[in-house]
């Protein structure tokens, strides 16, 4: 059930009637029932793969949990006369016997996701170099292999959960309905926001009464993701599926350029729209879910980039993958080494470089199982990576050239330098492969059409953006671009606006409304595209 | 306050469902005709119209009601729309009896002969009845639980749409973006012809192909939809005050059609209903002139068949003679309103 459908508003509206009627300690189980019922909607198969995952996640977690509660009994049935070794000797078994459970379920959830998701990807990589490697091997690849609705975001958030467990962060769910809540919440499973534990679950064990602000910010936030979802990203999709296609090779550097341009709206206006509608939605229902996009094409670096940009995604990385990872043994033992060489500088570098190319490679790998991510992954690591290494070459060209970096010049500099730095990225990902990615971008650099860049040939309405889907798309992204403006400054819209008169107020909704209702792309005439991120 | 917002809530929902009212309006596609039909009916004056005619374009393009009320003051009113699926003539049927008691309804036999394999056509023909309903009327709803029901024999993912043969605007909200769009194309004609569709160019146009004309006593099993939906409405209207007379207006045949025709003629035979195929009388049609293709005829085909055809109804039911009644008057003058225009197109031609 796509979240722009009129059936999803249905379906919700239901549910926030249902909700808000029943006596609260049952609102979970509305919760739940309803995200299983949305979730039925993609198939009963695919119910089976996140069940599995959810039992796997309850039954470890309160395994840690008991060994963990265990410990602590044991401490105190010894008392205060126990040894510092002691404590030491019990602490250490402990934390074996837990960190093996947290291996152990951890694995088996990533298991689950690396065979549906990957396994043909590996089987056909191995293919390859068979193949290249005149091994006259031919691995079958897994016909109708089922890959659940959205498995890579709730198996993120069982494995952040299992850590966190292990960690001690905080205690086990006890409760397997709310435990199932938390990895099943509807207006979360399709694409995200990737939640941790201590932010979303916590809030299934609070009773939530009914509040007109809450219904009415959430009901606005979630026009605000159909704007984007529907009127920016749909209608710049044709230009994307004409310009990225097989037939690339028809098509000089300008006109990808322009690919390029539009598809950064598309995957904004998706993405970002989507998550929109699911946060308002959750709020409609009581529930604050993390912000996932904060302008990211106002960044001034590709690591600025990455904190607005999926930003749960991000902070998955850094708490689970990127500080585990810097501070793991090899990489200690290496910089150890260096220092002990007298070479200091490097010892601090080398952690810092290796670093991004761990996560990245698994933020690429995760977008999906095709060689270009990997790229993806990698090219972004390079520059977060060479940027951290030549940071103090930048620091000492901009001091000699004496740029003054306070200035809006240089901040409006690096945005657009980060903007298209990313650009080539994107490129990487929606090429038909990674040839045409490197034919692709090549192009954009050597071959400039000044009567396609300035409209004279009308080449550029031919991709399926016709004038007046241009102009309306002009006018949608020139709204875009004034409100994330004035949030960029500070202001809160949906909190400013409830300040305005009601005639100014309901004047508002109701131009939004008809501009999504008239402009956006939707209804049988339209084969509703959906959402990209619902297929990761 | 929790009532003002209560109050607050309810008034902005109420203009919510106004707003995508207007907008359903608004966007309308391409059923002028059609639209200003069903709404000039639903204008008529209660219990004026003693004869219904429900089906395809072989109704409209052919019977000419002012000009059957002038001369034998019979009134009898197209509800057609082009290539009406066979499920939704009950629904029209419906709609003929809301505000009229109709004493004849006269279904076409058109609408049998076409054959429905699934698809956007199934889509479009259905939706070309629906959209010209009224809202909120019975007819409507029970014209989209037809199709709906049809359709999903079909396309498993119909459902996904259901909600646009509700709110058509889902389904044409997007018009804006055809290059000849604009609000004025939009709006429904002014002139009302009394169910009788009038044309610049089709209405004087002659035929531009002549097709096959086929004779044959061989028999073609109908469509197995329109075969099952032929009894569902033979049950129905057996069970209504009105009679009925099954009709095939006069146009050339292909094969198929002519054998389907003759299966239809012996189910219609052995239920012991009534139908009338008059047939292309080759004394009483000029195939090059009263013809504006192999389906249908023109303006002067149209005035041709008519007159045949209100002899006929005079002479084979009880339809009384509306002629001086006054609430009768919105027939009065209409056929010379169309006969004007008529002449204005042909005026125009000859320029």
């Amino acid at each position: 059930m796509a979240y722009t459908s009129l059936g999803f508003l249905a379906f919700l509206g239901i549910v926030i009637l249902v909700y808000y009627l029943v006596p609260k300690k049952y609102q979970w189980a509305v919760l739940l029932t309803a995200s299983y019922i949305f979730y039925l909607f993609s198939g009963v198969a695919q119910l089976a793969f996140i069940l599995g995952t959810t039992a796997v996640t309850y039954f470890a977690a309160l395994l840690m949990q008991k060994k963990r509660d265990a410990y602590k009994a044991e401490l105190a049935a010894i008392g205060p006369e126990i040894t510092r070794e002691q404590k030491q000797e019990l602490k250490k078994a402990v934390g074996n016997k837990i960190r093996r459970v947290q291996f152990a379920s951890v694995i088996a959830v990533l298991l689950v996701l690396a065979i549906v998701k990957y396994l043909n990807f590996a089987i056909e990589s191995t293919n390859t170099v068979f193949n290249v490697l005149n091994i006259d091997v031919y691995l079958s690849p897994v016909e109708k292999m089922i890959v659940p609705l959205g498995i890579s975001f709730y198996s993120f958030q069982a494995m952040g959960y299992l850590i966190d467990i292990g960690r001690g962060r905080y205690a086990a769910e006890k409760h397997f309905g709310r435990l199932a809540l938390f990895l099943s919440f509807f207006p979360t499973i399709v694409q995200g926001p990737i939640n941790r534990y201590g932010d979303l679950g916590v809030q299934f064990n609070k009773e939530h009464s009914f509040d007109y602000d809450n219904l009415k910010y959430g009901a606005q936030l979630m026009l605000w993701g159909f704007f984007k979802k529907m009127v920016i990203a749909d209608r710049a999709a044709p230009a994307v599926a004409a310009i990225f296609s097989e037939n690339y090779a028809d098509y000089n550097g300008s006109v990808y350029f322009f690919g390029m341009l539009m598809y950064a709206l598309q995957i904004y206006g998706d993405f970002s729209g989507g998550i929109d509608i699911a946060r308002g939605a959750a709020q409609t229902l009581g529930f604050n879910l993390p912000q996932n996009f904060e302008r990211p094409y106002f960044s001034t670096s590709v690591a600025d980039y990455w904190r607005r940009w999926h930003a749960t995604l991000g902070a998955w990385m850094r708490e689970y993958v990127f500080y585990p990872v810097m501070l793991s043994k090899p990489l200690t033992k290496i910089s150890k080494a260096l220092r002990k060489a007298g070479k200091a500088k490097l010892a601090k570098l080398v952690p810092s470089v290796v670093t991004p190319f761990v996560v990245f490679f698994l933020i690429g790998i995760w977008h999906g199982a095709n060689w270009k991510y990997v790229a993806f992954g990698l090219y972004n690591a390079t520059i977060v990576a060479g940027s951290v290494a030549l940071a103090p070459v930048f620091k000492k060209t901009i001091e000699k050239l004496h740029i003054n970096t306070e200035a809006f010049s240089w901040k409006l500099f690096t945005i657009v330098r980060t903007f298209l730095v990313l650009g080539i990225s994107k490129i990487l990902v929606k090429s038909p492969g990674l040839k045409a990615a490197l034919h692709i971008i090549k192009s954009i650099f050597t071959e400039v059409d000044l009567d396609f860049v300035f409209g004279l040939d009308g080449k550029i309405f031919t991709f399926g953006i016709d004038e007046k889907n241009m102009f309306v798309l002009f006018v949608a992204v020139l709204i875009l671009f004034g409100v994330s403006v004035l949030q960029e400054n500070g202001m809160k819209m949906r909190e400013t606006l409830a300040k305005q008169n009601i005639a100014f107020r309901w004047a508002v909704y109701f131009i939004a409304l008809i501009f999504v209702l008239v402009f956006g792309v939707y209804g049988p005439a339209y084969n509703a595209a959906d959402f990209i991120y619902g297929a990761y | 306050m929790k009532n003002k917002k209560l109050v607050r809530s309810l008034v902005f929902a109420v203009l919510v469902f106004a707003l995508i009212l207007t907008l359903c309006d608004l966007f309308e596609y391409g059923n002028d005709h059609a639209s200003q039909r069903i709404e000039t009916y639903q204008q008529l004056e209660k219990n004026t119209v003693d004869a219904v005619f429900v089906g395809t374009s072989g109704m409209d393009r052919y019977w000419i009601g002012p000009k059957a009320f002038e001369e034998n003051g019979i009134t009898a009113y197209s509800l057609s729309t082009e290539a009406m699926p066979t499920w939704l003539l009950k629904s029209m049927l419906i709609e003929a009896t809301d505000n009229q008691s109709p004493k004849l309804a006269i279904i076409d036999m058109r609408s049998f002969m076409l054959s429905y394999d699934g698809g956007e056509i199934n889509d479009v023909r259905s939706r070309r009845v629906i959209d010209v309903l009224d809202f909120f009327s019975y007819s409507r709803l029970n014209a989209i639980h037809r199709t709906l029901k049809v359709l999903s024999k079909w396309d498993d993912d119909t459902s996904r749409f259901d909600m646009s043969f509700f709110f058509s605007f889902i389904r044409y909200h997007s018009l804006w973006e055809e290059e000849s769009f604009s609000f004025d194309e939009l709006k429904d004609p002014e002139s009302k012809y009394m169910g009788f569709y009038v044309h610049e160019n089709l209405s004087i146009a002659p035929i531009s192909k002549i097709g096959a004309d086929v004779t044959t006593q061989e028999r073609e099993p109908l469509d197995p939809l329109c075969e099952q939906q032929l009894y569902e409405l033979l049950d129905y209207v057996a069970k209504q005050d009105y009679e009925v007379l099954f009709l095939d207006t006069p146009h050339c045949y292909n094969e198929l059609e002519a054998k389907r025709m003759n299966t239809l003629c012996d189910i219609l035979d052995e239920e012991g209903v009534s139908y009338f195929v008059p047939g292309v009388d080759r004394e009483l049609y000029d195939l090059e002139t009263d013809f504006y293709n192999d389906g249908h005829v023109n303006y002067y085909g149209a005035e041709k068949f008519t007159e045949m055809f209100a002899e006929y109804l005079t002479e084979n039911y009880d339809l009384p003679d509306r002629r001086g009644d006054e609430d009768c008057d919105d027939w009065v003058g209409v056929y010379d309103v169309i006969k004007a225009q008529i002449k204005k197109f042909e005026q125009a031609a000859e320029k």
